[in-house]
């Protein structure tokens, strides 16, 4: 009795945060349904005529390729993430405390996160097309780079923290190289963290706009999902119909990934993050 | 046991080849670049500027619009910082209870996380101005009467409401994660030396939480010092620039006002008054370990 | 980390980035390649067949049209960077082209045969330093939207006068009407840029007059109290109170909804809206009148080319003679026509017929290529933003002291 008298609260604040929530994803859905002329004029009432017409028109203008294009692009540079940053995340958690030159490496390797990206903008964008990269694969180099800041602090702070530095020495006595002793034993250790960083990341790149815009402007058939979105937006007349069945679209395909890998990523930001 | 002496010794350097590269190669040679804008009169129109040694840096000191919007950007942070954290730990300990539905609530809390800042924009401006406006009026609320984000005295909060709808679901993932690392038997402990509900907070889950809360910290710092696309999505700065925060400054400057060489100064002192904030944090973080 | 996932991961890295290089296929050398940037995806569609027009006459040239977004911060950051596209879609009255056109980036078409397909002095009222940067197919129009069918309802006319304008919005709202649609976010401030220019306009009598008011003026010279900029304060109230509840807070597309529903029935906006309110499917009759001066025969209208396209010097000949001659085409009757007829903004080009299709916006376009319009007065400023800000801020808060100081804020700079 006593318990659910307690759990009466819980589900009256966890509801009205429901609501909250479920609002705006409502209306997303709703005017997705909706003809364009209804959306400007009755945001929110219901579809009349209900229309599936929206949906067509996104399959129509190929959003097959854009989605195909967005998937490539974030699935690849999480991987990379993931492969290339716990790597050095580890091996400046264990060199800093007594080397200055790699307390100077990390401090130069995170000091990004708090730079506006508004004062690089010109220079990397002319960089890239001198390069030959205004393509989805400098895309790709762009944001691993630039996921490099949060995540290896992320990475570093918790090795500092959660690996201890006995298990190394310990695998050093076995006879262990640095490569394996990384792949085998600290790299499944940092389970939790790489859960984080994926999904900060993935949501990220998913839904950026201002980097394809800048790199992938010129070649129609590079567009990522959010360009393509932008597209229904003109300067005097905006298409709110494909818009939002584009963003409903958008925003479920994510969804759907998130709700299958749901339980790995709670698990495993919890799985040994104190042991 | 095959890998030779040379890899023994020089690992270190070879685990951050790749990330040093990139960051030199594609942030700090553009950076570098941005830095000696911040020198000229470059308007980013033209091949051609002069160098105009500091005037930059000192006509920001005396430029009204910085100043508020330095002002704007640490309320906001600060809003920011401290939403993610409180709201973010109190959801995930009322997500953290075995009841019934708990993982229905979970997923869904987790929702608002997926969507893009411009959807948010088009839904919350329509929804702020014909959903709340007429149930403010209905009430006889009149700061509720007008969309939140119409008047200068509201629009400050109307948009951190909505920075925090959406901030809110990762640091509620990662609380959540931590409070279900707490073992079984700790709490079980604390319950039966006859712990209130605060002290079992403040000695148990509160500890636990401290990596959270230090990750959570620097993600909305982030999120607030640099905030740019929500605010261009919802408010543009408006009304009466009471909204501008330094990032959409500096975009308003280079790409609006053709001053490119100035932008660049606002970026550069902003990025120095962080790095400056940063260490005194790292060092009073340092000393907290200790 | 087991071996299959280590295997798979790998693959997965390498496959996606083969994927993503795997684009950059190489391009039949034998054709002209150029690059057409337009700033107008609305207009997408009609380009589109317009060049696939122009590459079957043109076998030799392939035009490749980037059409995105958010276009003026892309085209800005590319010519930045030296990334000039062959063709560029620009905005001659802006600082932005002014300025990019006076460092060399364009071609000067001066002399080129095309330019007499224009209207005499189309061209070169856009000329910088003496030089035709650009060609300006056509010009847009700002005025006074209008619910014609309530207007007569009303026993109303469309007035030719200020003080006619003021009685109209009296007896719009004694008749329980609302009289404005407007938007007055900060966002889209823009909407409101043509009424404050030509309330200058109108009451100083013409561009230079205005610009010697705001810009030309001494540092801090806008004041309250002087003549001029009372009368403008006071035409800018006029919008003040008699717009739709909360117009502080709707957009653009608000806007229009709200006049096409008959729920206001003035919208003050640029020809460019009519597309957007005929997609609407109003069922009234809906027209325009053009902003009244203080005495009948002073209306005006201010506008500037809409699309204008100028070439990259940084091109090969090839490429800058395939870019000239896809120019020369567009000053074709029969091609602009194509244009004008989803567009509507009066055009340039002479052999355009211009009867009957947009009879809605007559009285203001008739007004266009006459003396009438003058130029956006932006043309002479670096930036605009600003003043479609303070102009919004002065009709929600009606402070004249801040307009004042608002004015002397943005304009200080030019001094």
């Amino acid at each position: 009795m006593k318990k659910d008298k307690i759990h009466i609260p819980t589900y009256v604040f966890l509801t009205v945060g429901l609501v909250l929530i479920a609002l705006p994803m409502y209306l997303t859905v709703l005017n997705s349904f909706k003809e364009t002329r209804q959306i400007t004029g009755g945001f929110f009432e219901l579809p009349d005529p209900f229309t599936l017409d929206n949906f067509q028109r996104l399959l129509d203008d190929g959003v097959v390729q854009y989605f195909a294009n967005s998937m490539t692009i974030t699935i690849a540079s999480i991987a990379l993430i993931i492969l290339i940053v716990p790597m050095a995340a580890y091996a400046l958690a264990r060199t800093m405390p007594r080397n200055r030159v790699f307390q100077g490496i990390y401090i130069m390797l995170i000091i990004g996160i708090f730079v506006p990206f508004q004062v690089i903008m010109i220079p990397i964008t002319s960089m890239m097309s001198d390069l030959g990269l205004s393509s989805k694969l400098g895309l790709i180099i762009l944001y691993l780079t630039y996921a490099v800041p949060q995540s290896l602090f992320l990475y570093a702070g918790y090795v500092k923290t959660v690996i201890p530095k006995e298990l190394d020495e310990a695998a050093a006595i076995d006879g262990s190289g640095k490569f394996n002793t990384y792949f085998k034993i600290i790299f499944p250790m940092m389970k939790p963290m790489h859960a984080t960083v994926l999904i900060l990341n993935a949501l990220w790149i998913w839904n950026d706009f201002l980097l394809p815009l800048l790199l992938l402007n010129r070649d129609e058939s590079t567009w990522t999902l959010p360009l393509f979105q932008f597209n229904y937006q003109g300067q005097y007349f905006s298409d709110f119909g494909p818009s939002f069945a584009s963003y409903v679209v958008g925003i479920v395909s994510i969804l759907i990934v998130y709700l299958f890998f749901q339980r790995h990523i709670i698990d495993g930001m919890a799985n040994g993050s104190v042991k | 046991m095959r890998e030779k002496g040379f890899v023994n010794r020089y690992w270190p350097y070879l685990f951050i080849l790749v990330p040093l590269l990139l960051q030199i190669v594609f942030f700090f040679i553009p950076l570098a670049q941005g830095v000696i804008y911040s020198f000229t009169d470059w308007t980013g129109l033209t091949s051609s500027y002069n160098f105009i040694g500091i005037d930059n840096y000192l006509a920001i000191f005396s430029d009204a619009k910085f100043l508020s919007s330095i002002g704007f950007t640490l309320l906001f942070t600060i809003g920011l910082v401290v939403g993610q954290i409180v709201l973010g730990i109190a959801i995930a300990l009322l997500l953290n209870q075995k009841i019934k539905g708990v993982g229905l609530f979970r997923t869904a809390y987790f929702f608002p996380a997926v969507i893009s800042t411009v959807t948010l924009g088009l839904i919350f401006k329509q929804f702020f101005n014909y959903g709340l406006a007429p149930l403010g009026e209905f009430l006889g609320i009149e700061w509720l009467s007008q969309s939140l984000i119409a008047n200068e005295g509201t629009a400050f909060w109307g948009l951190l409401f909505v920075a925090l709808w959406q901030g809110v679901a990762i640091p509620v993932v990662i609380f959540l994660a931590n409070l279900q690392s707490i073992p079984n038997e700790i709490r079980e402990a604390a319950s039966i030396d006859g712990a209130n509900r605060w002290q079992t907070f403040k000695s148990i889950e509160l500890p636990f939480l401290s990596p959270a809360i230090s990750i959570v910290l620097i993600l909305a710092m982030k999120a607030g010092l640099t905030a740019f696309d929500l605010i261009y999505a919802l408010t543009g700065g408006g009304p009466s620039g009471s909204t501008t925060s330094l990032g959409l400054l500096v975009y308003n400057y280079a790409f609006k006002n053709n001053q490119f060489g100035y932008a660049s100064a606002i970026a550069i002192v902003l990025f120095i008054i962080i790095a400056i904030v940063s260490v005194i944090q790292i060092n009073s973080s340092k000393k907290f370990e200790v | 980390m087991n071996k299959t996932m280590k295997l798979g991961m790998v693959g997965l890295v390498a496959s996606s980035l083969v994927l993503a290089a795997g684009c950059s296929g190489g391009s039949d050398s034998d054709k002209t390649e150029i690059e057409f940037f337009s700033q107008k995806v609305e207009m997408k569609g009609t380009l589109d067949e317009i060049i696939a027009d122009f590459e079957k006459e043109n076998p030799d040239i392939d035009v490749k049209l980037t059409s995105v977004s958010n276009a003026g911060t892309v085209l800005k950051t590319r010519v930045a960077g030296g990334d000039i596209p062959d063709i560029v879609h620009t905005y001659p009255q802006n600082p932005d082209f002014k300025g990019w056109a006076a460092d060399g980036k364009f071609l000067d078409l001066s002399g080129e045969d095309f330019l007499s397909n224009l209207k005499e002095g189309a061209a070169e009222s856009y000329a910088v330093d003496g030089g035709i940067y650009s060609l300006p197919l056509n010009s847009n129009a700002w005025g006074f939207f209008y619910n014609k069918t309530k207007f007569e309802e009303l026993g109303l006319e469309a007035p030719k006068t200020w003080s006619e304008f003021e009685d109209v919005v009296k007896e719009i709202k004694d008749a329980g009407e609302t009289p404005f649609a407007a938007a007055l976010t900060t966002d889209d401030s823009w909407t409101m840029n043509g009424y404050h220019q030509l309330a200058w306009a109108t009451t100083t009598g013409g561009f230079d007059q205005t610009q010697d008011a705001l810009k030309n003026s001494p540092k801090d010279g806008i004041k309250v109290g002087n003549e001029d900029f009372e009368t403008v304060a006071d035409a800018l109230s006029l919008v003040s109170g008699n717009t739709q509840k909360n117009a502080n807070g709707a957009s653009y597309s608000d806007a229009v909804a709200l006049f096409a529903r008959e729920e206001a029935l003035i919208f003050p906006n640029g020809i460019w809206a009519l597309p957007v309110i005929r997609d609407q499917q109003p069922d009234f009759e809906v027209s325009m009148f053009a902003f009244p001066g203080q005495e009948a025969g002073q209306e005006m209208t201010v506008g500037a080319a809409d699309l204008a396209l100028s070439v990259s010097s940084a091109g090969s000949e090839a490429e800058q003679e395939a870019s000239k001659k896809l120019l020369a085409y567009m000053t074709e009757g029969e091609v602009m026509q194509k244009y004008y007829d989803k567009d509507g903004s009066p055009t340039s080009v002479e052999a355009v017929d211009a009867d009957g299709a947009f009879e809605e916006t007559k009285a203001v376009s008739d007004l266009v290529f006459t003396d009438k319009q003058i130029v956006w007065l932006h043309s002479e400023w670096p930036s605009e933003e600003e003043f479609w800000h303070l102009t919004v801020d002065y009709m929600n808060n009606g402070d004249k002291d801040q307009l004042a100081k608002d004015l002397n804020a943005f304009f200080n700079g030019m001094k």
